[in-house]
């Protein structure tokens, strides 16, 4: 059973993670928690209803259609509110992106319902390894290796283009990174971009792996937090190990404590770290 | 200040536009309903809603109520949510000065709105659905009642039912209210006095995205079948896919909360056979008859869920009540109800409104057929009535038979 | 409607209006003038009125109780079990930054809704609690609602006056210094964690009163009466159109939030019953638009910050 919770930690620690990454970058750069973030994820994963079931495209094209969708979203947002209201205090911007979540997350509400969705009707039965040990549906399997793969693209991004070092280097110290000549302007609004296909895609894979509800971003929001910090605010590598840790830890504690408390688990992992290092496991010393 | 003076000029719209319209207001007769057009019960709530309708277009068809007066139903979203409900019902009573009610479906909803708002405001409330035993024994002033049976019954019929398949052993999960708690009480107490054994009885709470663990802990020692209670959109569905996709149960026992087509979709090959209870109408007698036929003149077709005729009638006899009592006070309807109804009363048929007002205008009691059979209330408020075996066949919803109390 | 069911409409609203008054006059101490950000109102909120009923109810089988307290040690009790709680979770994230704080308040109050979903033996769960007494119901009869609301607005004025009193002392000065300047005041050699602390259990009081208030009106709670979003939303849009460290702008942000919010809740409760969520969504997005574009245009709100008299000239030029 032990062995189940793990797989199922993965998976969920594989999604959290891609969304941790994009939270962890704009967090690093422009210096405040995106509190949108979680509902940006849901509003990727019913752009790709709407592409897959609604106007029946197949579904790589419909995963491509959300992402870029959900991207231009986060463009946009940073255009309209953040960039303007950064200049003001923190808790201003942070406060306008807890009204960003709500607008994005009623949007969705208002424009596709509260009932449960699906990508497919049919269930699919799971493929069970060692005699009950270990099931796991082909769905997982597909979901772990596009998480797998998009991880290694945004690798390749981050350390071979000039743009990802870019990005790196402002998230790291953002006034040396100025001084070096680097076009901030440009690189902040392609953080935006690549966090907008990041967490549409942990969207989908979270939709893919169990369902589409108004909510489902929402529910993550403390998860994703919890990854950044444990990972180191700015570290989109922090993020990646943090996303793993936390969903592993999330599965993982039922073997302890009720299933009921499981959120609870994210949330006491950030406060330690809050506590203890505050720099995450990554990052550099505040 | 600008802005200010916005707010200030709305805020004077506002109360001038309700005071104006209070002056132009016609008088009605209103009776509130507390129905789940969203939330867990959301696929039962609009059809309930159109029992309701259907009661008010005969009524007003038929000269309305207390010399003329039209009757206003009041509808308010319980989202299948006892805080929602309880709030809809404040506003209803405080707000609408509505002192009889229709609803809500869900027992955990009901039960809160009666001890929290009816019971203390004396308002009439009938449900129309909820089953949970706890109606029976509740502290209500005789403000209360059901034009359905309590759960006592089902639990009976479903007990019987998981023993005549041959089922052995038995795991139960049931959603975490009133309903579920009380059905699954007498489930097992059926189930084990039929020789049969429980193994797990487990509670769930209702909008989660997985279930796996409750799952897993039900299926824990391999019982011949999984008994649910639970509704259909705030988990049902959920719980019977994932029992099927992770191999945890294939056989299953439905109560009346799954009586839905929408439970079969995209499983209908594994779901092909299986049974369910839930309350149905009384076996002879033409008011069910004739309420489908003219629900579907109204509506169109009817699904076969339950509860739709069963609104009709809780309806219907609130407005009985109001006519015997000549008022819309809340103690005058409460007692009117009983002196209303009577077994050997003159016979009223669902769509005979005009001859019910001239009996009660003569001082005659009523004998009412309802949409779901003769309408009787005990002391206590409660109804009787029949539980009917449904079954999935070729991903249709099929009654199959009725044990009557 | 008749005018006597305006009269009881317009009762309803100013109930509520003042319930959230309360809880904005809180977060004003809280963010207005100590600079902290608290996004967890809505567990203190609930922690408040669950403590009330639970105190103030006759013994029951569903849940902890049985104490059949009066209404105001209700009331008492629940502003000190919400200052206890204030007080736990101060300690180990008053010292955060302020964008940990928030971070950390939002768990908070996601253990706390946890914990009243699950704890049964607590909170009786999902049922909820039903039946909380109504202070002195029986007397007033049909006119009870107008009673509460004076009880609501004799609130309000004590802790209007206790707001504008701590503000002006000396003690409120040191608040507010910190607020402005950090460095400054511990360089002062003042203890600045000490200050923010109290400020937040000082609010954290107010919630906890106006939870409890809360509790007493509807009569029933449940996990679901303290949807995270409505209510500590819907505080935090109050705050910023009345302005920010300003307690008389606190109320009448909270008045007109309210306003606005049940305004747009008639006018889409006239639409045919199906389009209830998509309306409900659309007041949400609106109001959510609404704030956003006070943020950008004026965020000091309708009043700024109110100008405080100060004998002591330091810190504040």
């Amino acid at each position: 059973m032990a062995l189940q919770l793990f797989l199922n930690g993965v998976i969920l620690g594989s999604i959290i993670a891609l969304g941790a990454i994009g939270l962890s970058l704009i967090y690093g750069i422009l210096k405040f928690g995106h509190f949108a973030h979680g509902d940006l994820m849901t509003l990727g994963a019913y752009f790709a209803f709407l592409f897959k079931v609604q106007l029946g495209l197949p579904f790589w094209l419909a995963f491509v259609l959300a992402a870029a969708l959900t991207a231009g979203t986060a463009v946009l947002l940073n255009l309209i509110l953040y960039r303007h209201l950064k200049k003001r205090d923190s808790v201003i911007v942070m406060i306008s992106s807890v009204g960003a979540a709500l607008i994005i997350r009623n949007f969705v509400l208002l424009f596709w319902g509260p009932q449960n969705k699906f990508y497919e009707k049919a269930i699919q039965m799971p493929i069970v390894l060692g005699d009950g040990l270990l099931r796991i549906k082909e769905n997982q399997i597909i979901i772990l290796v596009l998480a797998l793969s998009l991880v290694i693209a945004v690798h390749l991004f981050l350390s071979r283009t000039k743009l990802g070092k870019a990005m790196r280097a402002m998230a790291d110290n953002i006034d040396l990174a100025q001084i070096t000549g680097i076009n901030t302007e440009r690189v902040i609004i392609w953080t935006w971009a690549m966090s907008g296909v990041l967490t549409a895609a942990a969207g989908i894979l979270l939709a893919f792996d169990t369902h589409l509800t108004p909510v489902m971003g929402w529910n993550l929001l403390l998860p994703l937090f919890a990854a950044v910090i444990l990972g180191g605010i700015g570290s989109p590598y922090g993020a990646m190990f943090g996303g793993l840790v936390i969903g592993i830890s999330q599965e993982m504690s039922t073997l302890i404590i009720s299933a009921a408390y499981k959120p609870a688990v994210a949330f006491t992992i950030m406060i330690l770290m809050l506590i203890i290092r505050p720099s995450g496991l990554m990052g550099k010393k505040v | 200040m600008f802005k200010k003076k916005i707010f200030v000029i709305m805020l004077v719209m506002l109360f001038l536009s309700l005071t104006v319209s209070a002056v132009f207001a016609q008088e009605t007769v209103k009776i509130g309903t507390l129905m789940p057009l969203t939330g867990g019960l959301a696929s039962y709530g609009q059809f309930t809603r159109n029992g309701t309708l259907l009661a008010q277009k005969i009524i007003n068809e038929q000269g309305g109520l207390l010399g003329g007066k039209e009757l206003e139903l009041v509808n308010v979203d319980t989202q299948t949510n006892p805080q929602a409900g309880v709030d809809g019902a404040q506003k209803l009573v405080s707000v609408n000065g509505i002192n009889a009610i229709v609803g809500a479906l869900s027992s955990g909803v009901t039960i809160p709105v009666a001890e929290s708002v009816t019971v203390p405001g004396e308002v009439v409330l009938i449900s129309p659905s909820s089953t949970s035993p706890v109606l029976t024994t509740l502290d209500d002033n005789g403000y209360v009642f059901r034009t359905v049976p309590s759960d006592s019954l089902q639990g009976v019929v479903a007990g019987n039912l998981a023993a005549d398949l041959d089922h052995d052993t038995l795991a139960i999960i049931y959603v975490n209210n009133d309903y579920g708690q009380g059905l699954n009480d007498a489930v097992i107490e059926q189930f084990e006095k039929r020789g049969g054994e429980v193994t797990a009885s487990i509670a769930f709470e209702p909008n989660k995205v997985s279930y796996r663990s409750e799952l897993m802990d039900a299926a824990s020692e391999n019982p011949d079948a999984l008994l649910l209670i639970a509704y259909t959109d705030d988990g049902g569905i959920t719980i019977i896919r994932q029992a099927l996709e992770n191999g945890y149960f294939d056989e299953f026992i439905f109560t009346d909360g799954l009586k839905a087509p929408e439970i079969t979709e995209g499983v209908e090959q594994y779901l092909e056979g299986m049974r369910g209870t839930a309350p149905t109408s009384m076996p002879g007698g033409k008011g069910p008859e004739l309420f489908t036929e003219l629900y579907e003149e109204e509506f169109g077709e009817i699904p076969p869920k339950p509860y739709i005729d069963t609104s009709f009638d809780a309806t219907f006899v609130l407005a009985l009540a109001i006519e015997k009592a000549g008022s819309t006070e809340g103690p005058a309807i409460r007692d009117a109800i009983n002196e209303v109804l009577a077994e050997d009363g003159m016979l009223v048929n669902i769509n005979e409104w005009d001859k019910a007002k001239e009996l009660i205008a003569a001082g005659e009691k009523i004998r009412y057929e309802g949409a779901s059979g003769p309408v009787l209330f005990n002391d206590v408020g409660d109804s009787m009535g029949a539980i009917g075996i449904w079954k999935i066949e070729d991903g249709d919803i099929v009654n199959e038979s009725v044990e009557v109390q | 409607m008749t005018f006597a069911g305006v009269f009881s409409y317009l009762v309803f609203f100013l109930i509520f209006v003042g319930i959230y008054a309360i809880m904005t006059l809180a977060l004003n101490i809280q963010r207005g003038f100590a600079g902290l950000f608290n996004i967890g109102i809505a567990g203190f909120w609930a922690v408040g009125a669950y403590t009330s009923a639970i105190v103030t109810k006759g013994p029951t089988p569903d849940h902890l109780g049985g104490f059949g307290m009066p209404f105001i040690v209700g009331l008492l009790t629940a502003g000190l079990v919400a200052s206890i709680l204030a007080l736990l979770v101060g300690i180990p994230t008053i010292r955060l930054r302020e964008d940990y704080l928030g971070i950390a308040t939002i768990g908070i109050a996601e253990i706390i809704r946890l914990v009243v979903k699950n704890e049964a033996w607590l909170t009786n769960g999902v049922r909820g609690v039903s039946a909380i007494p109504k202070p002195l119901a029986g007397i007033f009869g049909s006119n009870y609602n107008l009673f509460f609301l004076l009880i609501v607005i004799t609130v309000i004025v004590i802790f209007y006056y206790l707001s504008e009193k701590g503000i002006n002392s000396p003690w409120g000065r040191v608040l507010r210094a910190i607020r402005e300047d950090e460095e400054v005041v511990k360089a002062a050699g003042k203890n600045v964690v000490r200050y923010r602390m109290e400020a937040f259990i000082l609010g954290a009081f107010m919630m906890g009163v106006g939870g409890a208030l809360y509790a007493h009106f509807t009569s029933f709670i449940s996990p679901e009466a303290f949807r995270p979003m409505q209510a500590t939303f819907l505080v935090w849009i109050m705050l910023i159109i009345g302005g920010s460290a300003n307690n008389f702008g606190s109320i009448v942000g909270a008045f007109l939030t309210w306003g606005i919010w049940t305004g747009t809740e008639f006018l889409t409760g006239m639409l045919p019953a199906a389009y209830t969520t998509q309306a409900a969504a659309v007041r949400v997005i609106l109001i959510g638009i609404f704030l956003e574009v006070i943020l950008l245009s004026r965020p000091q709100g309708l009043f700024g910050e109110k100008k405080y008299s100060s004998k002591k000239t330091a810190v504040e030029n």
